[in-house]
């Protein structure tokens, strides 16, 4: 029996992702990325959480081949003296973890909205229609709105601790129609095959038959939109954060970091902003463009040969 | 002989906006253990639908609207989803028509077997590949350990349909509805299943119930015949005396239609015209409109199942009185 890794190394997958260059690129921007993220408290000169590191002296130093630079501070410092090529590792860390858990919490709840109204016919309309409902809102109406009550009831302190776990759950909240939506049609199409009829046939509960015969065979269409959602979540916080609702400045998501840099960009002090915002614009598009490979890949009427 | 499972006055109705359709009409039957039993008529009979009753999962908008199907001395018709799933897969199995559609595409037969077994017996997961294996060796999968860790797609459409009939044989049911099993299969492998089909019958003692327009699979695999047209049994009797000596003039014409190579070239014999809208049915006979024995009494009065001289019983007013 050949092994799974095997398998991985023999399957037309991996054959069609070495000869995509944009996928492959992208792939290897990506894994840069996620790495320098998650090693960013071995891999970053300073420690941006640590205040007793941080000299206001040090404040809006330019990037190091600028004149006044600092060889200390690659990208220069923000105005607080944070070292930003550091901040922005540590950052990139929180908008991951944000876009990744929220996507997370959307497929879940969506997944299982799905599979109920598009299995069991008897829930659809109350489903859906709370699924409309929900995507009337948009999200940053949402966020806004319990943003605001959080902070009410925390205050400014208390909302410091629970910000991220609060972000994941408003954008997961406000975004599950997508994947609801994606799953019910695809099990609409699903349930009316015969291996749905002869697994009924053999005995097996309803459980059963949704989440072991048609829920894989709906993941394709779940897993082109998760790569799609991430790169919105991402941008939803950042978003969010640029309107002083997400992260807070003492744990910088990026886009806090560009709404924090966004005061001085008329003083001269650009690298606070433009660094962190290159940093966003190219994550977003490796995950999309990766995205579309994937949707490229699943989709079987699009092979070129 | 001891009865299996026991057809009472069996009445589907489907509910349609455009009035009811009345899809099996008033059926009785009587299956013994061990028997096999062919189901045939046209497309539209109500062949599959009296299948799907038998294990009670006709599909909205069909129900049950009347009679009884007595099995184990309970009768199932009335059972809800739960108390039939115990059922299901169980005592009764079912294998499809078309092998390519009932096999879940992402999950390996190792996985969609066991699970079958899972659900009903209290066995541990090497208990249940063994089974497994037991099954798949009956049904002549070569090396099946090796194959149990495979996907329906490396598999040809003869063995698909043989893993099927292994998944169905798996809980040693006491019977088996295939519904068409060889319709979707090319003429050689047809009869590779079939003689597997009938050969697993006689050794494990189990019923068939084998549903199909294929009058000459029927006649070589089972022991009686039902003939059932729209909705009603039109003859039932011994497989031998049917195929040689049809009574019912549907029955005669549907002999007369199967091809037959020795003649030389000929058109094919038909029945004329086509099985009524299931939505109005005449008043008389379904069949009178299209019989060449059409009588008077045909037009206002259904006829009922007579039992004549050689055991045949039939529903026809032109037969009614004996030979």
């Amino acid at each position: 029996m050949r092994s799974k890794w095997q398998r991985f190394k023999e399957s037309y997958m991996l054959y069609n992702f070495l000869r995509d260059p944009v996928a492959l690129i992208s792939f290897t921007i990506l894994a840069i990325l996620f790495f320098s993220a998650f090693a960013a408290p071995i891999i970053a000169p300073h420690n941006p959480y640590d205040s007793t590191t941080i000299d206001i002296m040090d404040a809006q130093i330019p990037p190091a081949w600028e004149h006044h630079g600092d060889s200390k501070f690659l990208l220069g410092t923000d105005a607080q003296g944070r070292d930003i090529l550091s901040t922005m590792l540590y950052g990139m860390r929180v908008s991951i973890i944000i876009g990744v858990g929220a996507v997370c919490l959307q497929a879940f709840i969506g997944i299982v909205v799905g599979l109920l109204s598009g299995y069991i016919r008897r829930l659809d309309n109350i489903l859906m229609r709370i699924a409309d409902v929900q995507l009337s809102f948009s999200t940053y109406m949402v966020a806004i709105f319990i943003g605001a009550i959080v902070q009410t009831a925390f205050g400014v302190a208390g909302y410091d601790k629970v910000a991220v776990p609060l972000i994941i759950v408003i954008i997961g909240l406000a975004e599950w129609p997508q994947y609801a939506r994606t799953v019910r049609a695809s099990v609409l199409a699903e349930r009316k095959k015969e291996y749905v009829e002869a697994a009924r046939v053999i005995g097996l509960s309803r459980v059963r038959i949704m989440w072991r015969h048609i829920l894989p065979n709906t993941l394709s269409p779940v897993l082109v939109i998760s790569t799609v959602q991430v790169a919105n979540a991402i941008m939803s916080e950042a978003a969010l954060s640029f309107l002083g609702l997400g992260m807070p400045v003492n744990k910088p998501s990026l886009g806090s970091l560009i709404t924090a840099g966004f005061e001085y960009i008329f003083s001269g002090s650009w690298w606070i902003t433009i660094f962190p915002g290159i940093l966003l614009v190219t994550l977003i598009l490796v995950i999309n463009l990766l995205g579309d490979w994937v949707r490229d890949f699943l989709n079987p009427k699009l092979y070129k040969g | 002989m001891e009865p299996l499972i026991d057809i009472k006055n069996l009445c589907v109705d489907f509910e349609l906006r455009s009035g009811t359709v009345r899809a099996v009409r008033d059926v009785s039957l009587t299956i013994n253990k061990g028997e096999r039993l062919g189901i045939v008529g046209e497309s539209g009979a109500g062949k599959s639908v009296l299948g799907f009753s038998l294990i009670n999962l006709i599909s909205k908008p069909g129900k049950i609207t009347g009679g009884e199907i007595i099995f184990n001395k309970q009768d199932i018709a009335k059972f809800k989803y739960d108390q039939m799933r115990k059922i299901r897969g169980n005592d009764i199995s079912m294998i499809f028509q078309d092998p390519m559609m009932t096999l879940n595409p992402v999950l390996t037969i190792g996985t969609q077997m066991k699970e079958t077994i899972l659900a009903h017996m209290d066995v541990t997961d090497k208990e249940a590949e063994a089974i497994c294996l037991d099954k798949l060796q009956k049904v002549y999968i070569p090396s099946p350990e090796k194959r149990l860790k495979q996907y329906p797609h490396e598999f040809s459409g003869g063995m698909r349909q043989r893993i099927v009939i292994a998944i169905s044989l798996l809980t040693s049911p006491q019977l088996i509805i295939a519904d068409e099993p060889t319709t979707a299969l090319d003429v050689t492998i047809q009869a590779e299943i079939m003689d597997l089909l009938l050969e697993l019958c006689k050794t494990e003692n189990m019923g068939l119930i084998l549903i199909t327009h294929d009058l000459a699979v029927v006649s070589e695999v089972t022991q009686r015949i039902a003939v059932l047209y729209a909705g009603k049994i039109a003859e039932l009797g011994d497989t031998e005396q049917i195929i040689s000596n049809p009574q019912h003039p549907y029955t005669q014409g549907l002999l007369q239609a199967l091809p037959q190579m020795a003649d030389g070239e000929q058109r094919l014999n038909q029945i004329p015209g086509m099985m009524p809208s299931l939505l109005n049915m005449p008043m008389g006979c379904p069949f009178e409109p299209r019989c060449s024995e059409s009588m008077e009494k045909c037009k206002t009065k259904i006829p009922t199942l007579t039992t004549l001289d050689n055991g045949t019983q039939v529903a026809c007013f032109a037969r009614e009185g004996g030979k």
